[in-house]
């Protein structure tokens, strides 16, 4: 009997939740990832299962080689998350609602309408602002805030988008899209905000570090990278992403450099590799989008690594901050080991995994004759080295003592970093593994004598420029102010200083939306802090804010 | 956790150990570089297929990303707590997620 794989998910975060005995929970937490990935891989390609639904087919599971890829990486992604997360005690609620997320992750990668997509869309938005908020602290409550305000707004987006391709198309098959109508703008827009892009680039540094230390983890490898899944296969080629992937991948560098948080480093990092995925996207050849999707998969488990030994950190000292840490490999060695690997391969080092997945990107490039974006791609490529792969691991585990002595984290934490570590080395060492179940045939061959100099030379002076200017990398116990000033700082300030919108209800404004509130509560005469209070508290009435607002643009740009 | 007095005791931490890591730095440097002798780099555009390109563009990138970082710092640094004034709590006590 056919099914879709990410049900499996699904179900394991229901049963996580109703069982009560500890070790059910683990032994189904452990085997779901698995079973799902048998199911990914026994279900003949090219399957179609669809349910009716008004007078379209709403197709629940199409089974082709690009999403089975990012199935599977989904699939490992979950089961190396859940080792980590039972060896950091994660909650029942939040492991459970891991489950949640990565079930939808894999479902939004199977599926093949944009309804059934749009669904597993807010059910993935939904799960990860709840690991967020499960942080615990008052700045995970009001980053997890901001996370579903703006995810709200591109699902709204999203579902514009759909009414509009629908008008179009009478249709609501999931397939390449030109971007010739607004409703097919508002879609790529919507997949643009879940991957990191601008302007609102600043949600996923600002949400992501907030959380636990094994929920940042998970969040990290599913919702950017479903909406790169979907980039890829509905606006692969076009050209306008070359330089929304160029902007991301310069602003992650420059952030992260400026930065004094290691999980904030780690999240600017996140941004700046998306945006060579979605360059990838944009450059649109056989080998660009193999390479974006090998990119992907590769990432997905580097960046877990990366986090994985942050988290360890995390746990094991209470502490952040790079200026708090330093001198960690003397009694975190096996941390250390598995940071420095995962750092060598998010900098695309012969023998490790980034390297064969992004040369693919710099190569379809310049096989392309587009040397600026080369260039840019080089350059952004000696960056990724200097604020991932030396900054990290140097200020959080070299650098100056700080006299922290802490051990190494529990077991299982400790073998979920080792198994990343070895998949990291292994897909390095034999990329055929991976080339194998990419989704197109490529012919492309990473290891040559000049590939892998040139590549050496440039990682290698990239580090010495990090020793020779490191007085000036001297961090700072400062933030650095990013986009989410307009809506945290610069619009309240607005209305309330320059506007004097409801100036009686002004001590309880504090970000946009209460604003927009407000502004409506005066315009129906309701003054009633009571009413405020409880509408701001409502985020399906957000919701449904935002898709009225939207809906009623499309409905003028369409009868215009 | 325990706090260890001598932390000079670790072998990284010595001087002579700093000493050679730099002068092993040097000369892989030299041979990455001396590398484009040996194989064709494959460079299809003009500047980067002359000799050593990798190695002066990684160092002058990162140069111009690191004055880039610096300058922008200047004008978007902003003290921890920035955002924290109107009621949100700074992370700094923040625990595992298992507690």
């Amino acid at each position: 009997m056919l099914f879709p794989p990410g049900l499996i998910l699904l179900i394991a975060g229901v049963l996580i939740l109703i069982i009560p005995n500890k070790n059910s929970q683990r032994l189904i937490a452990l085997a779901a990832p698995v079973f799902t990935l048998a199911i990914i891989w026994t279900i003949p390609e090219n399957t179609l299962l669809s349910l009716s639904w008004i007078s379209n087919d709403l197709i629940i599971l199409k089974h082709d080689s690009l999403g089975r890829l990012f199935a599977t990486i989904f699939a490992i992604m979950s089961l190396i998350g859940t080792i980590y997360a039972i060896g950091a005690r994660m909650r029942r609620k939040e492991l459970s609602s891991t489950f949640f997320y990565g079930g939808s992750a894999v479902s939004a990668c199977l599926v093949g309408d944009l309804i059934t997509l749009f669904i597993f869309w807010e059910i993935m938005a939904l799960a990860s602002c709840y690991i967020i908020l499960k942080g615990n602290t008052q700045a995970a409550t009001a980053a997890g805030k901001r996370y579903i305000i703006i995810h709200l707004f591109g699902g709204a987006l999203f579902l514009t988008g759909i009414a509009g391709h629908w008008i179009d198309n009478e249709s609501i098959t999931f397939q390449a899209m030109a971007l010739n109508t607004p409703g097919h703008w508002l879609i790529l827009a919507a997949f643009l905000i879940n991957a990191g892009a601008p302007p609102f680039s600043s949600w996923l540094p600002d949400a992501y570090p907030e959380s636990s230390p094994a929920g940042m983890v998970f969040l990290s490898a599913f919702t950017t990278k479903t909406a790169v899944y979907a980039i890829l296969r509905g606006f692969a080629g076009e050209e306008v992403l070359i330089y929304f992937g160029l902007f991301m991948v310069f602003y992650g560098i420059l952030w992260a450099l400026l930065e004094n948080d290691m999980r904030r480093i780690l999240a600017y990092s996140i941004v700046n590799q998306v945006g060579f995925m979605i360059t990838g996207a944009g450059i649109g050849s056989a080998l660009a989008i193999n390479g974006a999707t090998a990119h992907a998969f590769t990432h997905i488990i580097y960046k877990a690594l990366l986090l994985m030994s942050a988290g360890a950190v995390l746990q094991m000292t209470g502490k952040s901050k790079c200026i708090e840490l330093g001198g960690l490999y003397r009694t975190m060695p096996l941390t250390t080991m598995c940071c420095i690997i995962g750092a060598l391969s998010i900098s695309a080092f012969p023998l490790t995994s980034g390297f064969i997945s992004k040369s693919m990107i710099t190569e379809a490039a310049s096989i392309g004759h587009l040397s600026i974006v080369w260039y840019l791609l080089a350059a952004a490529s000696a960056g990724v080295f200097l604020h991932a792969g030396i900054k990290f691991p140097w200020f959080v585990f070299f650098q100056k003592d700080s006299g922290l002595r802490p051990k190494e984290p529990a077991l299982l934490m400790q073998i979920a970093m080792i198994i990343a570590a070895i998949l990291c080395i292994i897909i390095g060492i034999f990329p055929s593994i991976l080339y194998k179940i990419l989704p197109g045939n490529i012919d492309y061959i990473p290891y040559s004598g000049g590939h892998v100099g040139t590549q050496f030379q440039l990682l290698l002076f990239s580090g010495l420029a990090f020793f020779l200017f490191l007085p000036l990398m001297k961090r700072t116990n400062t933030i650095t102010l990013d986009l989410d000033y307009i809506y945290r700082r610069l619009v309240p300030y607005i209305a309330n200083n320059i506007l004097y919108i409801n100036i009686k209800l002004r001590p309880r404004i504090k970000n946009t939306w209460e604003i927009l509130i407000s502004w409506s509560l005066t315009r129906l005469n309701i003054n009633n802090r009571q009413t405020l209070k409880t509408i701001s508290s409502v985020t399906a009435g957000l919701s449904a804010f935002w898709v009225v607002i939207i809906l009623c643009i499309c409905l003028l740009v369409y009868y215009s | 956790m325990s706090h260890k007095k001598n932390s000079s005791d670790y072998w990284l931490a010595k001087r002579k150990t700093i000493r050679k890591l730099w002068m092993v730095l040097v000369i892989v440097l030299i041979l990455s570089v001396t590398s484009d002798l040996l194989f064709d780099s494959h460079g299809k555009f003009i500047v980067n297929d002359t000799f050593g390109f990798s190695a002066w563009f990684g160092l002058g990138c990162c140069a111009a990303m690191i004055f880039v970082s610096k300058g922008l710092g200047f004008f978007l640094k902003r003290k921890e707590n920035f955002y924290f004034d109107d009621g949100e709590k700074s992370n700094s006590s923040k625990n595992s997620g298992g507690e």
